[in-house]
């Protein structure tokens, strides 16, 4: 079985924020226009930081291609739909906006692209095209600080499978089951 | 629930039933109308839909957004057939109206229309608030109030008018401890995200609307003037009272929508 | 590699210094008959004393540099706010997002931003991103009219210079009113 995973390194994450704006250019044509239900730029990665804690934390939050994602579930065309390779994707052709997957979705890491009407997320036209190709998403691809992996976390080789064997790390909001499949890596 | 009264006025006789069923056809309608409103992508329905139906993908029994559509569009023709049953008089159509099942179903139907909007944001993970069961049984009470409400003013008879009273005043209290608890078990026992909403809702920016849209106006003003219509029916305040016990109605699912947060992730 | 060893020192080959050590004190200082070790002297502005008055610092990451504020992603990635400590904004009875006035002590200028109230900050000081918000030329358009929001930290300073290096300070002190 293949299922493909992002990794992230919150301790060597610099907050450049080349992630997100590389997201915005490859799978959105660097387009201005505002992304509304986040207050933010047309990207799939959003940064959220805890600044009232023991010690500033920052995490970067993106579609987690959960095992059982509930957006899978209350999607009523089956526009919303899990792949083969465990990457959770759209089809345009069967979604109708009527935005249940964004409210389903514990992370809020759908955003309403009003051009569209899609509910937009990780893994958009551009990162499935390099997936495709055997190449890195283009988050991974442009990270400076090497703070990003991706790969398939059923083949022990794979790049992803070996950074996870020697790290600590932990997956967000793990209790409420459903198996995320986005590693945040919280020791050097 | 406007549907269940339908077939409860069926039951007791009620002649002139013409502009109660168009008036439940033509809610019906608006609703598909303002679901369709609502899409970002409205122009893709009737494809988006008819591929799925066809590729088998249609989400009938995992989705409630599925099922409302389908239960909506049914109650949408069970109401027009009724519709017609009163305004025309087509020898097939009236048996079929006028059949047992045919009450049954539409009962069984205009229950789950009711219903179904409340289990469809209650079964929405990213939003704490909206996670519990209590949902949909508010939505129950409330539209079972504003079907009383459109009886009392659509249908003129003195028992009816009576009973809806008595019934009346008995939903708009459980409707009220209902709504209270909502909010209560938000504030103090809910998800971090559920606390937000409620304190919103009890003094946040949406106070104003819910204590004085939802619950003076649409709750406790219709109990007061019902309570006192238990001895002295006076038409115009029974009127008023049906109206804002539909503004109230209204205004309760507009505040729960626009209290709903999303939870933290950390 | 040959691994160290204590008291081995790492470097082959003795330094330019007349020790041939790392030295940390001015050359060009001594020549100039002035103490070359770094003391302490009092700042080239008002420290603050009330308690509405702070020391205002700056810094960069890198979206913030005058090009770069020039993207659109700028307007998201980069924070035109200015923080304050959890407790000077609960003492003042700021929250998270409002607005209020910067004052500058030394020179009296007045300038609005919004607070962002974090930990990051230690409490008697705000932070502002320098070159970032804060910006006034009439030329900027409707598109990147988010720029002029918040503040330019040189706006409060006095303007002076260090004796012999020559450097101007663009730390200061303001007072801050609530809105």
């Amino acid at each position: 079985m293949t299922r493909l995973a992002h990794l992230w390194y919150q301790s060597r994450c610099t907050a450049c924020g080349a992630c997100i704006a590389a997201c915005n250019a490859a799978n959105y044509h660097s387009t201005d226009i505002t992304n509304k239900a986040w207050g933010w730029l047309a990207s799939n990665i959003r940064r959220v930081e805890i600044l009232r804690g023991h010690r500033p934390l920052l995490y970067l939050i993106q579609c987690q291609h959960r095992e059982a994602a509930p957006c899978v579930t209350v999607c009523l065309t089956g526009g919303s739909y899990k792949d083969v390779d465990g990457l959770v994707k759209i089809k345009p052709e069967l979604c109708i906006g009527c935005k249940y997957c964004m409210v389903a979705c514990i992370y809020n890491a759908r955003w309403l692209d009003e051009e569209t009407g899609l509910p937009r997320k990780c893994m958009e036209d551009e990162c499935l095209s390099q997936v495709k190709a055997g190449l890195d998403p283009v988050c991974v691809a442009v990270c400076p600080a090497k703070a990003r992996a991706f790969g398939d976390v059923d083949d022990p080789h794979s790049k992803i499978s070996r950074r996870l064997a020697k790290s600590r790390y932990v997956r967000l909001l793990e209790n409420k089951g459903t198996e995320p499949k986005y590693f945040v890596v919280v020791r050097p | 629930m406007g549907a269940v009264a339908y077939v409860l006025l069926r039951q007791v006789k009620v002649d002139n039933l013409k502009a109660f069923s168009w008036v439940l056809f033509i809610s019906i309608v608006a609703a598909l109308v303002f679901v369709v409103a609502d899409l970002s992508r409205p122009w893709n329905l009737v494809n988006a839909l008819t591929t799925s139906f066809f590729t088998g993908k249609f989400g009938l029994f995992r989705s409630w957004m599925a099922l409302g559509i389908v239960l909506l569009s049914v109650a949408a023709l069970l109401l027009f057939l009724a519709a017609l049953r009163h305004t025309t008089n087509i020898k097939m159509l009236n048996a079929v109206v006028d059949a047992g099942w045919f009450g049954v179903l539409l009962a069984a139907v205009g229950l789950l229309v009711t219903m179904y909007s409340g289990f469809l944001i209650a079964a929405a993970p990213g939003i704490p608030f909206w996670n519990t069961a209590l949902i949909p049984v508010l939505w129950m009470f409330s539209a079972s109030v504003c079907a009383l409400a459109l009886t009392e003013l659509m249908i003129r008879r003195n028992d009816i008018t009576k009973f809806i009273i008595r019934a009346g005043s008995g939903l708009k209290v459980a409707e009220l401890i209902a709504v209270l608890a909502l909010v209560n078990l938000a504030v103090y026992g809910g998800a971090t995200a559920a606390r937000a909403s409620g304190w919103a809702l009890v003094h946040g920016p949406l106070a104003p609307a819910f204590w004085g849209g939802v619950v003076a106006v649409g709750i406790l003003t219709p109990m007061a003037i019902g309570l006192v219509s238990w001895s002295r029916e006076i038409k115009p305040l029974l009127a008023a009272a049906a109206m804002l016990a539909l503004i109230g109605a209204l205004m309760l699912r507009i505040v729960v929508l626009q209290a709903g947060v999303f939870g933290p992730v950390a | 590699m040959k691994k160290k060893s204590y008291g081995v020192k790492p470097h082959r080959t003795a330094l330019g210094t007349p020790t041939g050590k790392v030295e940390i004190y001015s050359i060009t200082a001594l020549r100039s008959r002035l103490d070359p070790l770094p003391d302490n002297r009092e700042p080239l502005y008002t420290r603050p004393k009330a308690p509405d008055e702070f020391y205002l610092v700056n810094g960069k990451d890198d979206i913030v540099s005058s090009h770069l504020a020039f993207t659109h992603n700028a307007k998201y990635l980069g924070d035109r706010a200015v923080w304050m400590n959890p407790k000077d904004a609960e003492r003042l009875g700021v929250k998270d997002c409002d607005e209020v006035e910067l004052g500058g002590i030394d020179n009296g200028f007045k300038a609005r931003a919004r607070v962002r109230v974090t930990n990051r900050v230690r409490e008697g000081v705000l932070f502002a991103y320098a070159f970032l918000g804060g910006r006034r030329s009439s030329l900027i358009t409707e598109q990147f009219a988010y720029l002029r929001e918040g503040v330019n930290p040189q706006w409060f300073t006095t303007g002076k210079i260090e004796p012999v290096v020559g450097s101007a300070p663009t730390n200061s002190t303001v007072r801050v009113r609530r809105l």
